[in-house]
């Protein structure tokens, strides 16, 4: 099978004494893809990945890392992944050098595999001109960039990644980005973070937890299908109009049709998503309401699925239900 | 690409191969826990008890090797030999250390605390070197200890007893007699033709006989029966007793019975039929007396009970020896003997205590004591108090020997010839003092020496030992011999020569330019001989006299083994000087300056003593009178500690090697005494005290810091990019 | 094995580059040459250099917290443990590299003491043997003090809770231990055999021996049954943490 699943996840749980911080989840990750792994803080994203990287083992349920069983073949898990946890501790009195060199030590490299392998992963994560410096002076990006290196020292099959743009300025935050698009292909990678963009622009797909369980997986696209698709079930109606916001807002929650109105943005010009039947009846409605009132209409779209706000809404408590 | 990957990838179901066993036990996760839990402690309890099961095989079966160059923690070969003889008498021996136990108290405690742990060490080292040889623990109280001295002396207390038992029957016969007496007194006084006076007197010796002697018989007799049956009577007093009753009725009866005594002390004439009547009683009188003389002398000759002394001598820092039969308290000046450490400093102390304990042992397990006899043309005293040689005397006692004197001259010419040695022959030591000791020069060698000579050969015929001290001789005597040397062919005989033309010296600086050749030479090198080697570590010193300027008395003189030794013989060099131009051996009757002639004087390094053996025959010479003599034995220094005067003695090794040599002529080597050990360490070198600050302050300061400077250029270094 | 030395090797660098080795180094000394220099260096005296030796266990039992409560402390605090877990290395060869790497710089500070042998055998010649039984025995006592440092490192996240509960832990075996011997009354139900166990546990008893320059297995027993026990204990502590 040259699409092997590189992690595979059943029945997953795990319990800190009462509290159930992961339940029951299964998945799988493809050999070669980048895989975001997406969920609100306290979601158990960090528990799943502590479960996989072997730091826990879990209550019930296995775990499958590069063919190897993260319990009971714990040590060979270990040799096969690359992990960034999250904040990326490291040692600060320590010389970024002698820092991966003790790491190379650690995975079972000779010498002159790592002095090779250290030169490609600094230059790779950008650190060539930093490898003398003291780890405690580098700056956050540097230490996330060597937390990375870090993690691909020995070439792992498999990467996790968590939080890895945590705390980096913008530019930093795109150069991380493009690293981790790079290594797609050349190891599996499971990144998990709570930003949708950096999802949308890196992985080839998303797997959604909240509160322990997995709400949704798929690619970035197909993710919002569905959530289109949850759209056009009752979907909404972006208008902007320039108008007296008190009367404007009365006035379109008047129209037949029209079940609730959500103000998005309120000043001179109002946006507005109107939930209801949204057919073009409605749309021609509105239209002819605001010119009819003397208001000007700046934009009417149906409103596209981002996949943000799926998330917000998968992930809302109080709209999990319907998701589920 | 990627997509489509992902979309093959879509379906939940996951290849079976990789995931053996689909049905995942989701079990209880608290539960999972307390298993968890429950596993490790039982693990931590298993853990726990094999180290604890370790550490007791360990401390039940340890073995324990002392690293120390010289070994000096445990104990010597010798010791080890004597204590397999202690097993094999299987005789219990009890050690008590009396040194008080636990924390020291003080600044002057420290010291007693220091030596109490040494002391604890040895007695712990006995213990596991011997099965019956024990420590018996102080802290069972003191009661305790008490009671065990007390059982060990009950054989002690038997001619007691006896002598109480005796006594019920003597009594019983004194008073059948006394009561045959008063009778006979009594028609004494019935009779006629006595004046009144006369009857008086009867009536009134019938009356001591019927009334106050019986009395004092019978309330000495309720005493000896209550001390009979009680657990622990006063004996000594309850004896006393005994004797002086004994001693009041014989002299009661001595003074009835004689008729002249009698009429002294009354003043009375006694007349005829009283002086009859006593005549005819003489005998029976007599033979009373004589019984109740010969019972006090048996009181009288019991010996003194020792448990008491005993007692009364454990006091604390000290060490205590109980064997089946005898005990022996070993104080603390016995077990740490001081020794000078140099000019101007305090004392240091040598560790001693195997020695006194082997020497307590020794008397313990050892009934028989060999003989010694010390041999000079003198006849004055040599080994009793005053005697030149009463130190080592008294040292070979406690060495469990049986020290006596001998002279070939008699002590008054008038009274015909010395008597015969108390011993000599098979098993005898014989000290044989070549020339006159100290103080008693008056005794011409000449003639006499060649009695004496041929008394050792006949010793030494018999199969006796012997040991020599020798000396270098003054011109004037060497003339008198005439070329024939006293014991020179003998000697000779067994392989030793001896040269008493030459005296050993060594220069010493008397003033700043000024240099004396003195006859006194300090040893510290031994060859390695069974009755040296132990001696390594202890000053001995080879000393004569001197007179006038290079005129010396019982000066030091070499002995060395000839050249060619006789068939069947062997002998050894014991002691020599150390090599180097400020020894040398001077012939007598040179007078120049204090330096080594080559040419005339002999150099260094000199034998000074050797062990020769002829068959079972052994012979020590030593090249020194002087050598065991009080003078050298008994120099040394006062000094004060904790308010006390001591004493310490500037050469132990003079009476070690003697008493060495002493059981190495008795054929029993492995008794030879230990001698204290001592590190091969040697000592700080001297320095000013300038020079003494300057260290102190560097070791205090300066690594300190160099480690500081290390850590700043670290610093710098690790900050630099 | 390598793993072992690599966590070793970085911890014993580590040390180095922080200020506390230089610290404790220069406390060790400075006691180490209070005893040289007063008990020691007297000159005319024997060269024996025993009672620096064998008081040695008084200045350990302060410093051996401060080598070792960063060890797995520190870990936990920064969250470097997860780096450490996650990395295909066993619970026990963490601990052991720990421990040696501790190890390591224990070695460095008593060998530092050398130098005052050195001094003493430029003034006067001492007996080697006991020297040499000597740094054996502040070694393998060492390697117990260690173990216990590690364990107690192992059971907090704060550094400085760990070298205090060392440092007690310490100085109860090291100290108190003979003087609590002392006060058990003798009217207890077996107070001798309560009295035994006690000295036995004391560290101190254990160490006079090699300071004299006798060699006894029961010593070398306590020490490594010790030293195992406590790096036992800490696997334990390690491992629980996972299932805690």
């Amino acid at each position: 099978m040259q699409n092997a699943a590189e992690i595979v996840v059943q029945r997953l749980t795990k319990d800190y004494g009462r509290f159930r911080a992961v339940d029951d989840i299964n998945f799988e990750v493809a050999r070669g893809s980048v895989v975001g792994f997406l969920g609100p803080n306290g979601a158990g994203k960090t528990t799943t990945i502590r479960m996989l990287t072997c730091y826990m083992p879990p209550s019930s349920g296995q775990a499958r890392v590069a063919g190897f069983d993260v319990f009971s073949q714990s040590l060979q898990v270990r040799q096969n992944i690359g992990y960034l946890p999250e904040n990326t501790p490291l040692y600060p009195e320590m010389r970024v050098e002698e820092y991966l060199d003790y790491r190379g030590k650690l995975r079972g490299l000779n010498r002159t595999a790592r002095k090779q392998r250290i030169a490609e992963v600094a230059d790779r994560c950008w650190l060539t001109d930093r490898l003398r410096w003291l780890v405690g002076k580098l700056s956050k990006g540097y230490r996330q960039r060597l937390g990375i290196a870090d993690a691909l020292l020995h070439n792992p099959p498999v990467l996790v990644l968590d939080e890895p743009t945590v705390g980096l300025d913008p530019s930093q935050i795109r150069e991380a980005r493009k690293l981790i698009a790079e290594l797609a292909g050349r190891h599996t990678v499971l990144l998990s973070t709570h930003i949708l963009s950096e999802v949308e622009l890196v992985c080839q797909r998303v797997i959604i937890i909240g509160r322990g369980k997995i709400l949704a997986q798929g690619t970035p696209d197909e993710l919002k299908q569905q959530c289109a698709r949850a759209g056009a079930a009752g979907s909404r109606l972006l208008v902007e109009v320039r108008g007296p916001s008190d009367q404007v807002l009365s006035a379109i929650k008047a129209l037949p049709g029209v079940e609730k109105v959500q103000v998005l943005a309120d000043g001179p010009v109002q946006s507005l998503a109107v939930v209801g039947r949204l057919d073009a009846q409605l749309r021609e409605q509105i239209a002819a309401l605001v010119v009819q009132r003397g208001w000007a209409l700046r934009e009417m779209r149906i409103g596209g699925a981002t996949l943000e706000e799926f998330f917000v809404q998968i992930t809302d408590p109080g709209t999990s239900q319907a998701a589920a | 690409m990627a997509a489509a990957e992902n979309k093959d990838d879509l379906p939940t179901a996951a290849p079976q191969n990789r995931m053996p066993g689909s049905q995942v036990d989701v079990s209880v996760s608290g539960r999972q826990r307390w298993l968890y839990g429950a596993n490790t402690a039982i693990l931590i309890i298993i853990v726990l008890a094999m180290v604890v099961c370790l550490d007791w095989l360990s401390v039940r079966f340890n073995y324990r090797k002392d690293l120390t160059t010289g070994g000096i923690y445990s104990l010597s070969p010798r010791t080890k030999k004597l204590l397999a003889l202690v097993d094999h008498q299987k005789k219990r021996i009890y050690l008590v250390n009396l040194y008080p136990q636990g924390q020291p108290q003080g600044r002057s405690g420290i010291t007693e605390f220091l030596q109490g742990r040494k002391v604890q060490q040895l007695i712990k080292e006995y213990s596991r070197n011997s099965s019956y040889v024990r420590e018996f623990k102080t802290t069972h109280g003191r009661k305790a200890l008490e009671e065990q001295i007390r059982a060990r002396f009950k054989g002690e207390f038997s001619p007691y007893k006896a002598a109480a038992r005796q006594f019920t029957r003597l009594a019983l016969q004194i008073k059948k007699f006394l009561a045959a007496e008063a009778a006979g007194w009594g028609r004494l006084a019935q009779q006629p033709g006595l004046t009144a006076q006369q009857q008086q007197v009867a009536l009134s010796v019938q009356s001591v006989f019927d009334g106050s002697l019986p009395r004092e018989i019978a309330r000495t007799r309720r005493h000896a029966q209550k001390a009979l049956h009680s657990t622990l009577p006063d004996w000594p007093r309850v004896s006393k007793e005994l004797s002086d009753t004994a001693k009041m009725l014989a002299s009661n009866l001595s003074a009835l019975g004689k008729p002249d005594a009698l009429e002294q002390s009354t003043n009375i004439q006694l007349g005829s039929a009283i002086t009859a009547y006593l005549k005819g009683r003489t005998a029976v009188y007599h033979k009373e007396i004589a019984l109740l003389k010969a019972y006090r002398q048996k009181i009288t000759a019991i010996k003194p009970l020792r448990a008491g002394a005993i007692l009364h001598e454990l006091t604390p820092d000290s060490l205590l020896v109980m064997g089946p039969e005898k005990l022996k308290v070993l104080p603390s000046y016995s077990l740490f003997k001081p020794r000078s450490a140099g000019l101007g400093q305090g004392p240091e102390y040598v560790f001693n205590g195997e020695q006194a304990v082997n020497s307590a042992l020794l008397g313990m397990i050892q009934k028989h004591r060999t003989k010694v006899v010390f041999v000079s043309i003198s006849p004055t005293n040599l080994i009793s108090t005053g005697g030149p040689f009463s130190r080592i005397a008294a040292q070979l006692r406690r060495s469990n020997f049986k020290v006596f004197q001998w002279s070939p001259t008699p002590v008054n010419p008038q009274q015909g010839p010395a008597g015969p040695p108390p011993a000599m022959g098979k098993g005898v030591i014989w000290v044989v003092v070549e020339l006159p000791p100290p103080g008693q020069e008056s005794y011409l060698a000449g003639m006499i020496n060649a009695q004496l000579e041929s008394k050792v050969r006949q010793h030494l015929a018999e199969g006796g030992n012997a040991l020599f001290l020798l000396g270098s001789m003054p011109e004037q005597m060497l003339m008198s011999f005439q070329g024939k040397l006293p014991f020179k062919g003998l000697l000779g005989g067994y392989g030793v020569r001896f040269r008493p033309t030459y005296s050993i010296v060594q220069r010493t600086q008397t003033s700043r330019h000024g240099y004396v050749a003195m006859p006194e030479v300090q040893v510290s090198t031994f060859p390695k001989t069974i009755i040296g080697r132990p001696l390594e570590s202890l000053a001995t010193l080879f000393a004569g006299q001197m007179m006038a300027p290079n005129q010396f008395l019982l000066a030091p003189t070499v002995v060395e083994p000839l050249a060619h030794l006789p068939k069947g013989t062997m002998a050894k060099v014991i002691v020599q000087t150390s090599a180097g131009v400020d020894t040398w051996g001077q012939p007598s009757g040179y007078t120049g300056r204090a330096v080594f002639q080559p040419g005339t004087d002999l150099p260094a390094p000199l034998p000074l003593a050797v062990m020769a053996q002829k068959g079972t025959t052994r012979i020590v010479a030593i090249g020194n009178v002087l050598f065991a003599s009080n003078q050298i034995l008994e120099s040394g220094q006062p000094y004060v500690t904790g308010g006390q005067l001591g004493w310490v003695y500037n050469y132990p090794g003079n009476a070690e090697l003697l008493v060495n040599a002493m059981y190495w002529l008795a054929h029993d080597s492995h008794l030879i005494a230990v001698s204290p050990r001592a590190t091969v360490a040697l000592r700080i070198a001297r320095m000013s005290s300038g020079e003494e600050t300057m260290v102190r302050l560097w070791s205090f300061i300066g690594p300190a810091c160099l480690v500081i400077v290390a850590g700043f250029v670290v610093f710098l270094v690790r900050r630099r990019v | 094995m390598s793993r072992i030395m690599a966590v070793a090797g970085r911890e014993l660098k580590s040390l180095f580059y922080s200020p506390v080795a230089y610290i404790v180094l220069v406390l060790y000394l400075l006691f180490v040459g209070l005893l040289f220099s007063m008990l020691v260096f007297i000159p005319g005296e024997l060269a024996n250099p025993q009672p620096m030796f064998a008081w040695n266990h008084l200045i350990l039992i302060f410093i051996v917290p401060f080598i070792t409560m960063s060890l797995l402390a520190e870990e936990y605090r920064s969250g470097r443990i997860e780096v450490l877990r996650t990395s295909p290395i066993a619970e026990m060869e963490i601990i052991l590299g720990k421990f040696l790497g501790a190890m390591g710089f224990y070695c460095v500070v008593i060998a530092s003491s050398l130098v005052f042998v050195l001094t003493l055998v430029a003034f006067g010649r001492p007996d080697f043997h006991p020297i040499f039984t000597s740094y054996l025995g502040l070694l393998l006592m060492g390697s117990m003090m260690v173990a216990i440092g590690v364990f107690f490192s192992a059971l907090s996240e704060h550094q400085i809770l760990a070298a205090m509960s060392t440092c007690v832990t310490l100085v109860a075996l090291g100290i108190l231990v003979g003087f609590v011997r002392q006060l058990v009354p003798t009217s207890w139900f077996a107070a001798t055999q309560i009295r035994h166990v006690l000295g036995y546990m004391a560290i101190e008893s254990h160490m006079a021996n090699f300071a004299r320059g006798v060699v006894d297995t029961q010593n070398i027993v306590y020490f490594l049954t010790g030293t195992c026990l406590f790096l036992f204990l800490t696997y334990v502590v390690l491992e629980s943490r996972r299932w805690r």
